[in-house]
């Protein structure tokens, strides 16, 4: 059920920089995105969740972690692109932000890096205003330009209550 | 021992080492109030809970202890090495005191007494020469000082040293009253009847009473033992006892020497000569006995509660990974795999449910330990009061459970203590004389509700107002809000009741009860009416709380709904359908009208051709017809939380986790009731 974490040694870094941070990094369509590997704490292969009623539609729904009740994000639906079907294979990242625990559905993860912080740019206003807020930054690392998340606006608790009154 | 009495074992273990280990930080740092409050807290909570059990001498010996605490709590006095050394040694009496209340019941000690009037002393800094590092060493020292100072003369007193009272003959007399008690024999009037004729040296008050369901309300369990000295003829003694204890099993004999009675009355680990010497040191050496042999019967052992949350984690783990074996089964797997996957099935189910139930008890365990207190506390505060418990088979997790004793016990004693009137004042009032307390806990809404309630002489906001200016929180000026008055009294340092008795009225109390409710992730409100009572309300959460449940079918999806709302189920037929103004539907019900509640549509599912089933839900007297496919069966739920780590859904009460390690939504009847009678209130205001 439970995947274990990508085993960091055995992928390639970069470069070896003291400001670098872990990063979990993975391709939705054409781009890569890397969320925090602090913020994740597992990485679970995709079970059809419970759905919500009334939830805004990028909420899949929820899901049993152990005995905790957490809810699953659809990072496509997030970004305004077409989920996946449920039959294809895909992952769950799960992630603690705010005292909250989270699942995000990805298509899959691909690596974990060395993000040199320093490098990190603000995002160019490409995407929409309203996705612009999930986005912590880009980087380029080698040949790869590497979309930061910022999972606290993705999981936004806030947001949903009030959609949900 | 019943469970009752294990509970309050385990918890006063609990206790005792808290108060040890508060003490031993105490004394090697820096004094931090918060650490001298919790030692209060301790106390408090101790005494009370010895109290509600009958120990009344160790309840007592806590309260003389709690007072030395509190004049260190209010910063007057720092903890020297003398007086935590004594405080420690007050902490092991009691211990010693709780492992006699199993076997003697209401035990107490002489050497109580004389250890509180040398934390006295020490704490006021005159007093006792003797050090404290002296009493379990030397107890050449102590016997001298015992005997010299003035301070201690109280031992002597308490202690029943023949020579300093007297020197009468004395006698042990136990009474055992008759084993159903009718209203003539009254304990009481016997034992103040002996003190017109001599003197009651020591009384011990034994008890042997059945579990709660052997109970019969007119028995009496106790019985009395007494070390009597008086001048009279032992025979005139038992004439006056007879005459009040008529068909009551009463054993007199003399007592030979002062050392007998210490055989029975004073610490029985020790020496008779050494104990008769010095209580204290008695005490002391009972302590070093008792100590190494490490007495304390392991009746239920103590589980951190993350061990059995880290278990049930695992076990649903489990059902996940059974489930998706069970469902991994084709045409082609052979019969042996077959037979084992059915057994494991079994087995998986049978432990799930056993390590659930590890954590669940109903809170009948927690709320039958108040009628005894409620009338020991009545009894002693002449108040007459009415205890009522109600939904008393509602389950909750056990450390829920046991987190809610203190703030229960606290809220409850204050009912009887701030709340009750006299039965004077009711007459008064023209209120019955008996005063009523409800103690109830149900379930609505996703949380557990547990109400205090009495008809009492409700809240003087005025007076919390002038004791808020005293105490420097307002000025004198301010007129601030009913609630923000009623907050005043879950702060810490705030009391309203101006005389300290041994009950309530520390000012503890509340802000204890509000701080344990938060800690469970609950709340606690109080309303009340001047003259007409008070209200405490404690919301916690249902997390861990367990249901029967009914699981209902639409389309492919499942919910849950609590079986006790549900009235009754039947196939729906058009015919009872009406509908009111065009949206507002109504099913009639053996000729009465019920809002028809769509399932299907109440979570956004597209409406289905055939007919389904009816199922009538009710709650709080109001009844909703809901529309379903099927019903997929019933079956018990523990209840989550969809706040925790998502939010609260509108409509949903929270979710559970389905044998497969599916989660399926709990339905919230009362909040669907709500929402149909509303909207037919709407349309019958159109109308």
């Amino acid at each position: 059920m439970t995947l274990t974490k990508p085993n960091t040694e055995t992928i390639e870094t970069t470069t070896v920089d003291a400001n670098a941070e872990k990063y979990l990094v993975f391709q939705i369509g054409n781009e890569t995105y890397g969320v925090p590997l602090l913020q994740v704490q597992e990485i679970r292969t995709y079970t059809p969740a419970t759905r919500v009623p009334n939830a805004p539609g990028y909420v899949l729904g929820v899901i049993n972690l152990r005995g905790n009740i957490i809810a699953v994000i659809d990072a496509r639906t997030r970004f305004g692109l077409s989920p996946l079907p449920d039959e294809e294979s895909t992952v769950v990242v799960v992630a603690q932000v705010n005292d909250k625990v989270f699942g995000l559905r990805l298509d899959s993860v691909s690596d974990v890096m060395d993000i040199p912080m320093e490098h990190v740019q603000p995002t160019p206003p490409i995407a929409s205003e309203a996705t612009q807020r999930f986005l912590n930054g880009v980087v380029q690392v080698g040949e790869r330009v590497v979309i930061l998340l910022n999972l606290r606006e993705i999981f936004d608790i806030d947001a949903l209550s009030q959609i949900a009154a | 021992m019943d469970s009752l009495m294990r509970l309050f074992y385990d918890e006063a273990n609990e206790m005792v080492e808290g108060m040890e280990q508060v003490l031993l930080a105490l004394e090697s740092g820096e004094p931090d109030p918060e650490t001298v409050n919790a030692l209060f807290r301790y106390a408090h909570s101790f005494k009370g809970n010895s109290a509600a059990m009958g120990f009344t001498r160790l309840s007592k010996f806590t309260h003389g202890l709690e007072s030395a605490m509190e004049a260190l709590r209010k910063e007057q006095r720092p903890l020297t090495p003398e007086l935590a050394t004594l405080m420690l040694q007050a902490v092991d009496l009691i211990r010693v005191l709780l492992e006699r209340t199993r076997t003697e019941g209401d035990a107490g000690d002489p050497a109580c007494d004389a250890l509180l009037q040398q934390i006295n002393a020490a704490l006021s800094g005159t007093g006792v020469p003797a050090c404290a590092d002296s009493v379990g060493e030397t107890s050449e020292g102590q016997l001298r000082t015992g005997g010299d100072a003035r301070a201690t003369g109280e031992v002597a007193r308490t202690s029943g040293d023949a020579r300093a009272t007297g020197g009468a003959p004395r006698y042990r007399i136990v009474y055992q009253p008759a084993p159903t008690l009718s209203p003539e024999h009254d304990p009481l009037q016997l034992l103040s009847e002996l003190l017109e004729y001599g003197q009651v040296i020591e009384c011990r008050f034994k008890e042997q009473v059945p579990p709660v369901t052997q109970l019969k309300l007119d028995a009496c369990y106790g019985s009395w033992e007494l070390i009597y000295e008086t001048a009279f003829e032992p025979a005139i003694v038992r004439a006056l006892l007879e005459l009040t204890a008529e068909g009551a099993e009463l054993r007199i004999e003399p007592l030979q020497s002062v050392q007998e009675q210490f055989i029975t009355t004073a610490v029985q680990e020790t020496q008779p000569t050494q104990a008769a010497e010095s209580p204290a040191v008695a005490a002391t050496a009972a302590v070093a006995s008792a100590a190494p042999t490490g007495k304390s019967e392991a009746q239920s052992i103590r589980v951190s509660t993350e061990k059995i949350d880290a278990l049930m984690n695992l076990v649903s783990e489990i059902v996940i990974a059974q489930s998706m074996l069970s469902s991994a089964q084709n045409a082609d797997t052979d019969e042996r795999t077959r037979a084992a996957i059915t057994q494991m099935e079994r087995h998986v189910r049978d432990l799930h449910e056993r390590v659930m139930a590890i954590r669940l008890l109903p809170v009948s365990y927690l709320f039958n330990r108040f009628p005894r207190m409620v009338r020991d506390t009545a009894a002693k505060l002449g108040k007459k009061v009415n205890f009522e418990i109600e939904g008393e088979e509602t389950e909750l997790d056990r450390t829920l459970l046991e987190s809610l004793s203190d703030p229960l016990t606290h809220l409850i004693r204050n009912a009887i203590d701030h709340g009750i009137e006299s039965p004077e004042v009711r007459r008064q009032q023209g209120k019955p004389e008996t005063g009523t307390i409800k103690l109830s806990a149900y379930q609505s809404e996703g949380r557990i509700y547990i109400e205090v309630r009495d008809d009492g002489r409700g809240i003087d906001t005025e007076r919390v107002r002038q004791k808020a200016v005293q105490l420097g929180w307002i000025t004198e000026n301010d007129h601030p809000s009913e609630e923000t008055l009623y907050d005043f009294l879950f702060q810490p340092g705030f009391s309203t009741a101006q005389q300290v008795s041994d009950l309530s009225g520390r000012g503890v109390g509340m802000d204890v009860v509000k701080r344990n409710v938060e800690s469970l992730g609950g709340s606690i409100s109080v309303q009340s009416k001047r003259g007409e009572g008070t209200r405490f309300l404690l919301r916690v959460p249902l997390t861990l709380a367990i249901m029967d449940g009914l699981g209902l079918t639409v389309a492919d999806e499942h919910y849950i709904v609590p079986l006790t709302a549900v009235v009754e189920a039947f196939q729906y037929d058009s015919l009872q359908h009406t509908a009111l103004f065009d949206q507002h539907e109504m099913v009639n019900v053996r000729g009465e009208f019920i809002p028809l509640v769509r399932l299907r549509e109440f979570v956004g599912l597209p409406d289905r051709e055939r007919d389904g089933l009816i199922v009538v839900l009710e709650q709080e007297g109001q009844q909703i017809a809901l529309l379903i496919d099927s019903i997929a069966g019933q079956q018990q739920v523990v209840l989550k939380s969809l706040e925790e780590n998502f939010m609260r859904v509108p409509g949903f009460a929270g979710a559970t986790i389905l044998g497969d390690g599916r989660v399926a939504l709990i339905l919230d009847v009362s909040d669907l009731i709500r929402r149909a009678h509303q909207a037919s209130e709407r349309y019958a205001a159109i109308a």
